[in-house]
């Protein structure tokens, strides 16, 4: 299973029908995103 | 034997673990959300479905959507049937017995889902539906909410003729697919209601127009057209008189009457105003200022038959005919965004639109339902008959009036 597996999930599943708007999804998709360590810190993304 | 499908908390893991269910779950992710309707998206998942070995014969999908005539979308696709076929239900759907004993009731008002195995004999034939469908050879049946991020849910089922019905793995394989499939349909399905809302607020061509980009101000054009306006005579003695809901209705019939002819000859509404509309049938629509002019009077002539069926129903209930006016003129116009930078209008305007609505002034006083201005006499191959020439307030030289025949 690939790094971006549990973030596609996460995307497809909960995070499209929970996120009160398109920052809060950033915020979470991004905390995703260094929970399955595809990234060290976030800020890097933007 | 039955069975009710858990909450999405039983369901089976979303990666897919490989074979064919990859080239269903492959295929939405990368390509689901560019194709260019729900129906080609649902026919695409489901062949490939079957393509991958899943038994399926029957897939439907029920959504509600926001048009101002339905309520409710439907798709089915049926195995072998290239084409899907399509139902709507307008807004009185959910008060309907059909509705009420439908699988799909369930899943609107939030039931995780439902499976019925039809091959069981024991099985409950609960819902109208799964007897039609035991008929037709179906021997399993799930229904499963798509959820979108609103909160709402609609309906997805999927069927079966395969002896047994789906097997527990088909029905995981299923339930797995839902949440990339219903984040798609979800896309497809917001890109339909900026079309219909498009459409109803603001016409079909010009909600195209905005939604292709032309959405700021300065965004406009110099159109020529044939130009319509329209309106309802005593209409503020009325407002008087009449209890709303009673005026109401009046307004909504004469408008129906209205645009249907104007629709009939591919002219667009661009506004209501009070009693009055605002049309135009642009010149290069037509081909020619021949082609938009004949569209105009084409539509004025069918306008006033459909007004006058109505009045002839009022007078048979002994309530008196309703008087309006259609004036037609032809010339160059703006056509585009016009208002403050965050709340615009997309119209036309310029002189042609006032001088427009000055000859539909006259109506009143000259008595005619039709007038129609020389711009649209000279162009028309259609017989007119002069009625003189009459001064325009604001306008400086007389204009020469025509009307049709026969309302001369």
């Amino acid at each position: 299973m690939s790094k971006a597996a549990p973030v596609i999930k996460w995307m497809v599943k909960d995070g499209r029908l929970t996120a009160h708007n398109m920052r809060d999804f950033g915020d979470r998709f991004c905390e995703h995103i260094v929970a399955a360590r595809m990234v060290q810190s976030y800020p890097i993304l933007l | 034997m039955t069975n009710l499908i858990e909450p999405s908390a039983t369901l089976q893991p979303l990666a897919p673990p490989s074979g064919g269910e990859c080239q269903v779950f492959d295929w939405i992710e990368n390509f689901g959300r560019y194709t260019e309707d729900i129906p080609s998206f649902v026919r695409e998942v489901c062949n490939r479905f079957v393509g991958c070995d899943m038994p399926l014969d029957r897939v439907s999908i029920v959504m509600r959507t926001l048009h101002p005539q339905i309520s409710t979308s439907g798709y089915m696709w049926r195995d072998g049937v290239d084409e899907l076929s399509l139902f709507t239900a307008d807004h009185q759907t959910q008060t309907r017995e059909s509705y009420q004993r439908s699988p799909v009731r369930l899943i609107f008002e939030g039931s995780p889902g439902l499976r019925r195995r039809l091959a069981d004999p024991d099985c409950p034939r609960d819902f109208p539906v799964l007897i039609d469908l035991d008929g037709e050879g179906v021997t399993d049946y799930l229904i499963l909410p798509i959820p979108f991020s609103d909160g709402r849910s609609y309906a997805c089922s999927w069927a079966t003729k395969a002896p047994g019905g789906f097997t527990d793995a088909q029905i995981g394989r299923i339930q797995a697919v839902m949440p990339t499939f219903s984040l798609v349909l979800e896309i497809l399905a917001a890109r339909d209601i900026s079309h219909n809302l498009m459409d109803t607020y603001l016409g079909h061509k010009t909600g195209e127009r905005v939604l292709n980009g032309g959405i700021y101000r300065g965004v406009n054009e110099t159109i020529e057209a044939a130009l319509w306006i329209s309106d309802l005579r005593g209409f503020t003695a009325l407002s008087d008189k009449l209890a709303p809901p009673v005026l109401l209705g009046i307004l909504n019939d004469h408008f129906e009457r209205i645009v249907g002819a104007i629709e009939k000859y591919d002219g667009e509404v661009l506004k209501f105003i009070g009693d009055s509309v605002l049309a135009i049938f642009p010149i290069d629509q037509y081909g020619d200022a021949m082609g938009a002019a004949e569209a105009a009077v084409g539509a004025a002539r069918e306008a006033v038959r459909r007004l006058e069926e109505r009045n002839v129903e009022r007078q048979e209930k002994n309530i008196p005919a309703l008087g309006y006016g259609i004036a037609l003129h032809m010339g160059e116009v703006v056509y585009g965004n016009i208002g403050a930078p965050n709340r615009l209008d997309f119209t036309v305007i310029g002189p042609a639109v006032n001088h427009t609505a000055r000859i539909e002034q006259l109506c009143r006083t000259m008595s005619r339902p039709v007038l129609i201005s020389a711009t649209v006499a000279e162009a028309t191959d259609q017989p007119v008959t002069s009625l003189g020439f009459h001064a325009l307030r604001g306008v400086r030289e007389p204009h020469e009036i025509f009307t049709l025949p026969e309302y001369a």
